[in-house]
This record gives C-alpha cells, structure tokens and sequence, in this order.
C-alpha cells in the first residue's frame, strides 16, 4: 500500500474499520454535494443516496483499480444512484417541488470582516448561486465536478458521459455566460 | 477621491470555486449535524430491527404519551427507519452480490469488524443517521438470522 492513497483496500480488520470510517468522512459530504448539481432532490434525499454510494463503494472496492484517482470510479457510482433517484422521482411525480439546495450557502457567514466586505461577499455568493441554479443539468453537474469536486477535465467529462472538448467548451460558455450576467447586473467586471 | 469599485475584479472561475466549496462545505456541516441528531434520536428510537415483534412501540412519541407538547421527534423517528431501512436493504444486496461473487473476503471484513464489532457507532457520527442505524440494524438482523460462525446462506441466490 502506497503513500497519500486516498482509498485503499483494507488488510486487516482495524484497517478495514479505519477505512471505512476515512471514506465515509471525506467522501459521504462530497457525494451529497455532487448530487447537489443535479436538483431535484431534497437534503434527506441527497443524505440517503450519499449513504448508499459510500455503502456501495465500499462493498465494491475490490473492483476499485487503485493505480487510478478515486474520485472519478466513486463519482460515476454517486452518478448512477443520482440518476436512478431522479428517474423514480419523475415516475412518481414528485419532480420538482425540491429546491436545489442552495438555501443554506447564505448562513455560511464568516463574523472576522467588514460589514461591506461582508455585503459584497454575501451578495456575489448569492449571485453566482443564482446563475449555478440556472443552468442545465448537464452544465450544472460538469462545474461541479471541475470547481467543486477538483477533477481534471478529462475525469470530469468521463464521469459525465461526455467528450473531453466537449467539456472544455462548456466550462468556457459557463464561464464566459456568468461574467455577462454578472457585467449586467454590476457593469463592467 | 473616488472610491475604488469594490465589485471590479470579477472571476467567473474562481466565484464558481467559491460556490462549489461553499456547497461542500454546507454538506460537511449537514453531516456533522445529523451526526448529532442521530445521538439525540438513538437514545429514543431503538432502530428499524431492534423491537421485537411482540412489543409495542416504545417511546417513539415521547410527548405524546406522557401529554405533553408536541416536539416532531416521532415523525424524526419514522423518517430514520424508513431511511434506514432503505440503507440497510442495499447494503444486504451489495454483501449478498459480494458474497455470491465470492468477495467473501470484504464482506466478512465488514460483517465482523464494522458491524459486529461495535463500530457502528462510531461509523454512524461520522456517517450520519440513516446509515448509522440501517448498520446497526442489518448488524442485529445478521445476529439473529444465522448463529456465529455458521456459512451464510443467500437463499434463492445462492
């Protein structure tokens, strides 16, 4: 066993319970903000889901090449559950009434800056949540993985199901289409 | 003098990094927190296997059977069996499937050090509720279906 790995198999029984522990707390949170990107699903919804991805990592590690990033094998399990969660939800007909789960960004306050600084801040944050709600799925989901979850592009567009320029170009149109929001609603940036 | 426009320097990229930890962020906290719900819940709601089949339900509702107010502990409670249950179920699945492909050994890894020996607890602060408890509760379940040591049987499955 290498170094910095951030999974790996267990060799014993306290190594298995120390590394199911360390799963669980780096990677259950992360899976949760993925789902996140998708909408649709509600805190309890994404808690739930994040349980059963981190469960079936687990359970299923040993197909898990650790030559490879983790991030991108746990990130396509996360996928597959988000994606089922949403088909049942649209099944049954409760699609929709969750919010995307940007609501408690804006108690993330910090109380060591100015009251200005504090403004602006609180204001951009809300801004860029606007327009991150705003955007497709797809998009939404890619700049998460990219921005949110640090997975290079080529990772990101593996998880996602699509072409490494294909995700290029898009993260440079998000981008490119929040400086314009932004310059519309606060001029030039 | 004017003022320096404090808005000027706009990053897409990094306002979307920003926003992107600050929902990870969000989520680190939400677990935390139902890491602690589930210390308040599992000292009232005994988990999803727990009850034996004969009893009635126990303090589920605190205040509703002693008439006092109303706190949503008991629908709290519902909520974490039925979460739990769905947990539990696919974790039974995925150590069926592992066992049936012959990973016995990460199963047996899991089966007797993280959910017969006690870790689940510690697995369910830092996990939160729901899966805490469908650990416990498919621990228990596996206690009561097949005596120690003896082969593990996936029925139909098999």
């Amino acid at each position: 066993m290498e170094d910095g790995e951030a999974v790996a198999r267990p060799e014993g029984k306290g190594d298995a319970d120390r590394r199911f522990e360390e799963l669980g707390r780096e990677w259950l949170p992360r899976a949760a903000a993925y789902a996140r990107a998708f909408g649709g699903l509600s805190a309890e919804d994404r808690e739930d889901l994040a349980a059963e991805a981190v469960a079936k990592a687990w359970l299923a590690i040993d197909g898990y090449d650790e030559r490879r990033p983790f991030a991108p094998w746990f990130f396509a399990i996360v996928r597959r559950l988000t994606l089922d969660a949403l088909d049942r939800k649209r099944r049954e007909g409760a699609f929709g009434g969750a919010s995307c789960g940007i609501d408690p960004l804006a108690e993330a306050v910090s109380t060591h800056r100015g009251a200005e600084e504090e403004l602006l801040r609180k204001e951009t944050a809300g801004f860029v949540a606007g327009f991150v709600a705003g955007l497709p799925p797809a998009d939404r989901e890619l700049a998460s993985l990219v921005y949110g979850q640090d997975l290079r592009l080529a990772e990101a567009a593996r998880v996602a199901g699509m072409a490494v320029g294909t995700a290029k170009w898009r993260l440079f149109e998000i981008r490119k289409a929040l400086r314009k929001a932004w310059e519309r609603e606060y001029g030039e940036a | 003098m004017a003022r320096r426009n404090p808005r000027r320097g706009f990053d897409p990229e990094a306002a979307l990094r920003a926003h992107f930890a600050a929902e990870l962020d969000a989520e680190r906290r939400e677990a935390a927190r139902r890491g602690s719900r589930l210390r308040e819940n599992t000292a009232v709601v005994p988990g999803p296997f727990a009850r034996p089949k004969a009893t009635k339900p126990v303090a589920t509702r605190p205040a509703a059977a002693t008439g006092g107010p109303a706190t949503g502990r008991g629908r709290k409670g519902r909520r974490l069996a039925e979460s739990a249950y769905a947990a539990a179920l696919a974790l039974a699945v995925g150590l069926s499937l592992a066992g049936a492909r012959g990973l016995g050994g990460l199963g047996d890894a899991i089966a007797e050090t993280t959910l017969r020996g006690g870790g689940a607890r510690a697995v369910g602060e830092v996990f939160g509720s729901g899966f805490a408890a469908a650990i416990e509760g498919f621990g228990a379940l596996k206690g009561a279906g097949t005596a120690e040591g003896a082969p593990r049987s996936f029925g139909r499955f098999k």
